[in-house]
């Protein structure tokens, strides 16, 4: 099936801030928490914003998801003192969370999945074809998102992850082929330059500037 | 929608023992107890887990999860000679939970979206390695993906394997949402409170042409207005959908393996669904869940319950939903018993937070 990206969306934001408070001492925790759930929600409303229709699948791919969510919550359960998680951590907790986010703020129904590891970015489109082509979905969202921590980006060390941004790009996928799309693909392929945020999101960024080539 | 295959193998280590055998006998004899969990400071709600007391090496250990998969893999692919084109698809809630617990070691080999590659490897696969996350519902949305691989990446077949061990991470985070249960997993009672985490995983080689139980479809949904809260909607979407792309009608179907977590709003929300798509024939209509048996077993939930599925189709006999006495007045109407199976499919269903509902159809 030949399918085109109807929409897509691109960028960077800046984590050092959190990752400041969230392993930094106890009082920084809340806030951290607060600041990690708001990102998602950024990402995702930024994500939902392409979506103009009612139906559609949501497929994601990430090297590391929301590993930073698990290391946060390992931070303070490591830490002296009375042991507790705020219940907005467990929320954001699951991989799925950006895909769950993305219906929730497009307000559309269909399926999502989520597809984790270095290699997720191609599984996430091939997926994504697939639904398109069997007419289970017309149109996917489909993107990639990856939120490092220094920690992580250091001993997963092969990845190339920015320890210092998050990182995000999505495709709004079709079967139909008639949308111009010209002026997205050209932008979602501009936003690559220079921007090194792990392999999956760096392989829907690829994707865009192929179609655009 | 065409498609569907095959089971050519299952294994799973549940709290129950090892093997599927050890798994029916639990279904049919009771409630596996769980053990104290000693490898973290447990919070009030959850001094208890189930544990695979199989697999050597502590529940702490980072590559445990690892240890699960390959233990369920290594089974069903045991009579597999040529592996070229056999592909892997793992599922997890686990993002890391052991292995940021541990030592500052190795992250590559233990971390859960590196293990489709490492074990693909390990285990000889040509084909495609994908990890499904999609919370607890990781187990059954993979066999969705599971079926598309294999129609159309021309494999002969694909390992399909779910796991989950028990973290500090998940039980604190579940417990700060007041999910968890002392008294552990009720489906349906009066008593529920909440729900008792175990450890397990299974595995599923789907292709070639067995004449044992197949998987004739699976279908997703997210439909949701609440990232925690389990809604009628989409879980009617999802049992919805896959009616429709297996070509059945409600009166096609014999079982349904629900989630049936035993929490107050899931067990609700999931009736209210099966009442829209069976209406009343619902009262009439063989329902089991595994988790007063085995607990919830997180990402492998939805696993276990096409597992339990096949072997109900395959023994054309449905176990009792165990520790659902007494039962909830507002489920009086639900058939929970252990009784003779008749023709017809089974459904399994399973649902994550975030909103994500699966539901497979199968056939004997």
């Amino acid at each position: 099936v030949s399918c085109s990206i109807a929409a897509s969306v691109a960028g960077q934001l800046d984590t050092t801030a959190i990752w400041r408070e969230a392993f930094g001492p106890r009082e920084g925790w809340d806030s951290a928490s607060a600041a990690a759930a708001a990102l998602c929600k950024s990402i995702a409303r930024r994500a939902a914003e392409t979506l103009a229709c009612d139906h559609a699948d949501t497929v994601i791919a990430s090297a590391t998801g929301t590993a930073f969510t698990t290391e946060a919550m390992q931070h303070r359960l490591d830490n002296e003192g009375p042991v507790w998680l705020e219940p907005e951590q467990m929320l954001y907790q699951p991989s799925h969370v950006l895909a769950a986010l993305a219906h929730l703020e497009g307000g559309v129904r269909g399926s999502a999945m989520t597809f984790l590891g270095p290699d997720a970015a191609g599984t996430a489109v091939r997926y994504a074809v697939r639904r398109l082509a069997s007419g289970r979905a017309p149109a996917v969202l489909c993107g990639a998102y990856e939120i490092a921590t220094p920690r992580t980006a250091q001993r997963l060390s092969s990845l190339e992850l920015d320890p210092e941004h998050a990182h995000f790009c999505f495709h709004v996928l079709r079967a139909d082929g008639r949308t111009d799309h010209t002026s997205a693909l050209l932008e979602s392929a501009r936003s690559t330059q220079g921007g090194a945020g792990g392999p999956a999101v760096a392989s829907m960024r690829a994707l865009a500037r192929e179609l655009v080539a | 929608m065409p498609g569907g295959a095959s089971i050519a193998a299952m294994h799973c280590l549940t709290p129950a023992g090892v093997g599927v055998d050890a798994l029916w006998e639990a279904l049919c004899r009771g409630p596996v107890p769980g053990g104290p969990v000693e490898h973290f400071t447990t919070p009030r709600g959850a001094p208890h887990a189930g544990f695979v007391a199989a697999l050597p090496g502590s529940p702490a250990a980072p590559g445990r999860l690892r240890a699960l998969f390959a233990a369920a893999l290594e089974t069903v692919l045991s009579g597999v000679e040529d592996r070229g084109r056999v592909g892997l698809v793992l599922a997890t809630t686990d993002m890391g939970g052991n292995a940021f617990a541990g030592d500052e070691g190795e992250l590559e080999e233990r971390y859960p979206g590196l293990l489709p590659r490492g074990l693909g490897e390990e285990l000889g696969l040509g084909g495609p390695h994908v990890m499904v996350s999609t919370a607890s519902a990781s187990g059954g949305t993979a066999i969705g993906v599971a079926l598309d691989l294999l129609r159309d990446e021309e494999l002969d077949h694909v390992a399909l394997a779910a796991a989950d061990c028990i973290t500090a991470s998940a039980t604190h985070g579940l417990d700060s949402l007041r999910t968890l249960s002392r008294d552990g997993c009720r489906p349906f009672s009066a008593e529920r409170r909440g729900i008792g985490i175990a450890e397990s995983s299974a595995a599923l080689l789907l292709g070639g042409r067995g004449s044992g139980p197949r998987v004739c479809a699976s279908a997703s949904s997210n439909l949701t207005t609440h990232l925690a809260a389990p809604q009628a909607a989409g879980i009617a979407d999802a049992l919805a959908t896959v009616l429709d792309e297996a070509a059945l009608r409600p009166a096609d179907v014999a079982l349904v393996h629900v989630h049936g977590a035993g929490t107050r709003a899931g067990d609700s929300a999931e009736v209210a669904a099966l009442e829209r798509v069976f209406g009343d024939r619902l009262a009439a209509l063989p329902l089991l869940s595994s988790k007063g048996t085995l607990g919830h077993l997180q990402g492998a939930a939805g696993l276990i319950g096409a597992l339990a599925s096949a072997l109900c189709l395959t023994q054309r006999a449905k176990p009792p939903t165990w520790r659902s006495k007494p039962r909830d007045t507002a489920f009086a109407h639900l058939d929970l018993g252990g009784r003779a199976l008749g023709e017809g499919h089974a459904v399994s269903l399973c649902s994550g937070l975030g909103g994500v509902n699966n539901a497979t159809v199968l056939a004997a």
